[in-house]
């Protein structure tokens, strides 16, 4: 329905709320959440966890919230747009050029990774991964489904591949309804239907107890004892610290433009404080509530918690789709619980998608006047071509740099220069009138001061450490395969084409625009 | 092992506080929403 300059509208603020939380409840809660708290010794992760959802998640959520709405008052839906009306400068709008980069390219394998839990829901009720029983015949078939290996079950990628058409097809039939009919509604069903299927799957598992009654270290009990003793003698290992720092900023689905884009449909009067933290909340909800209580207690219950440590250190692919399998085989009931399990992701995965779409689609209609339509379509057919090398690739390594660098340091990138332009060059004053103008409540003072000082700080450093950490030896190659090394650097080609188109498109919508003024 | 009184302190908080702020912002949020319905 458009109404506001023209521009689509929400349907109501809590089809507006589901939506961004849906954007933000993905796998991360359910998979990387439960990871990380294992590799990081359970009890003692969870102490900055909540210190960093206080101080970095809930400020990123009100900022992006803040500069969405403020763009969107100028018809801008994405980065570029709105940073160039927060920063009256040429290079503004190519800082925001990364707003449209990172979602893309998160979108590409995204949907790939997405199409795995529709094929193992399908697989969990139909029974056919039940008979693969240890963890190593379960590796295969995961790895023979995924094309990287020859299975039982999977000689070819075809199947794989089917499924990634499907969810592909999903995701823009989605987009392409709009934002009112498509996302919101979208959002509507199946973020609470995931929150449903995820209480399921908790109750289910508080009440396993301890399935095997001679080995009974190994509990659901104990999983949660691990996860939620406080371990403090840990605090001290920085690590702990900035894996948890790293956590919060990865779940709320910050520093990508998704939110921006998001909430740039709404009009100038419209509440974002009480917005932002309800989807703040709700996030914090799926994932320290309901993810903290499936993968790892139940994991503990039946492999004890040295294996879990160990399934953990393989990855959240390792524990999603390789332990919890195991685990449906051997409860009553497992083929149902383990289509609701793979469901549950699915939807968590299909919400936040939807809303990688919205950024690019966003941009090629306010800033090219192209139809939704057609919008949809471009989006559509260059990610469609892109997807074809991360599915062929995948075991090279494709999905892997792709995700290292648009999924995971170029974020925290994005994060700190919409902080800085924000509440630095914006100016911090205007920035808090912004955030609280139309407030269904007045955010309290301390957060003007976290926001200027200590989000940009924490953001900082986080940078700093996954640059002397990971990207530095991520660039080198370090412990990469000789064979898989030109498919990296394809990997990196890939990016470095998508993000040079984009560079051009903002700056020829920009020759257009003046051009018009002119 | 088992949860020990700190461990279930400290779950007790999490998972309360977590579940309560969820509600209490979804109230606000319908409220305000009906609120604005009746304004119209």
């Amino acid at each position: 329905m458009p109404d506001n300059n023209g521009r689509e509208q929400w349907g109501s603020k809590i089809g507006l709320i589901l939506a961004v939380a849906g954007n933000a409840v993905g796998l991360g809660n359910f998979l990387r959440f439960p990871v990380q708290a294992a590799q990081n010794g359970g009890g003692a992760f969870m102490i900055p966890y909540f210190i960093f959802f206080l101080i970095l998640g809930i400020p990123l959520m009100w900022i992006e919230w803040g500069i969405g709405r403020h763009g969107g008052r100028f018809n801008h839906g994405s980065a570029p747009g709105m940073f160039d009306v927060l920063w009256k400068h040429k290079l503004s709008k190519y800082f925001g050029t990364l707003g449209l980069f990172m979602s893309m390219v998160i979108l590409i394998y995204y949907t790939y990774i997405e199409s795995w839990t529709l094929g193992y829901s399908f697989f969990s009720l139909t029974g056919l991964y039940f008979d693969q029983t240890t963890a190593d015949t379960m590796r295969n078939f995961l790895y023979s489904y995924q094309g990287k290996e020859v299975g039982q079950h999977f000689t070819s990628i075809l199947p794989a591949y089917a499924l990634m058409l499907v969810t592909f097809g999903l995701n823009f039939w989605v987009l392409y309804k709009g934002i009112s009919k498509g996302i919101e509604k979208l959002a509507k069903i199946a973020l609470p239907l995931l929150i449903i299927f995820a209480a399921i799957l908790a109750v289910r598992i508080m009440f396993l107890g301890t399935p095997d009654l001679a080995v009974p270290e190994n509990s659901v009990w104990n999983g949660f004892a691990f996860i939620w003793n406080p371990n403090i003698s840990l605090l001290s290992n920085p690590s702990i610290w900035l894996a948890a720092a790293g956590q919060i900023f990865f779940t709320l689905s910050v520093g990508m433009g998704t939110i921006h884009a998001y909430a740039s449909y709404l009009k100038p009067k419209d509440d974002i404080a009480l917005s932002g933290l309800t989807t703040a909340a709700t996030n914090g909800f799926a994932e320290v509530v309901l993810g903290a209580a499936i993968a790892i207690p139940v994991a503990v219950a039946f492999f004890g918690l040295n294996a879990t440590q160990e399934f953990a250190k393989g990855g959240a692919f390792d524990l999603g789709f390789v332990s919890m399998p195991l685990i449906f085989q051997r409860i009553p009931l497992g083929q149902f619980f383990g289509f609701l399990w793979f469901l549950l992701l699915f939807f968590a995965g299909i919400t936040s998608s939807v809303a990688m779409g919205q950024p690019v689609i966003a941009f090629l209609e306010d800033e090219f006047g192209l139809s939704r339509k057609k919008a949809v379509g471009v989006l559509a057919v260059i990610v469609l071509i892109a997807v074809q090398f991360v599915v062929f690739y995948q075991k090279y390594g494709f999905l892997n740099e792709m995700d290292y660098w648009a999924g995971t340091f170029g974020l925290v990138v994005f994060a700190l220069i919409e902080t800085v332009l924000f509440m630095w060059v914006f100016g911090a004053d205007k920035a808090w009138k912004e955030m609280n103008e139309g407030g269904d409540f007045q955010i309290p003072r301390v957060f003007y001061f976290l926001m200027k000082y200590i989000t940009p700080v924490v953001l900082f450093v986080l940078m700093i450490w996954w640059f002397i950490e990971s990207a530095i030896p991520t660039l080198l190659l370090e412990g990469v395969n000789e064979v898989d090394k030109p498919y990296y650097w394809g990997s990196r080609a890939l990016m470095v084409v998508i993000f040079i188109s984009l560079i051009l498109l903002v700056r020829k919508a920009w020759q257009k625009s003046q051009k018009k003024e002119n | 092992m088992g949860l020990t009184t700190g461990g279930i302190i400290f779950l007790s908080c999490a998972w309360g506080g977590m579940t309560i702020l969820t509600i209490y912002c979804f109230l606000k949020v319908i409220k305000s929403e009906k609120k604005q319905t009746q304004k119209k």
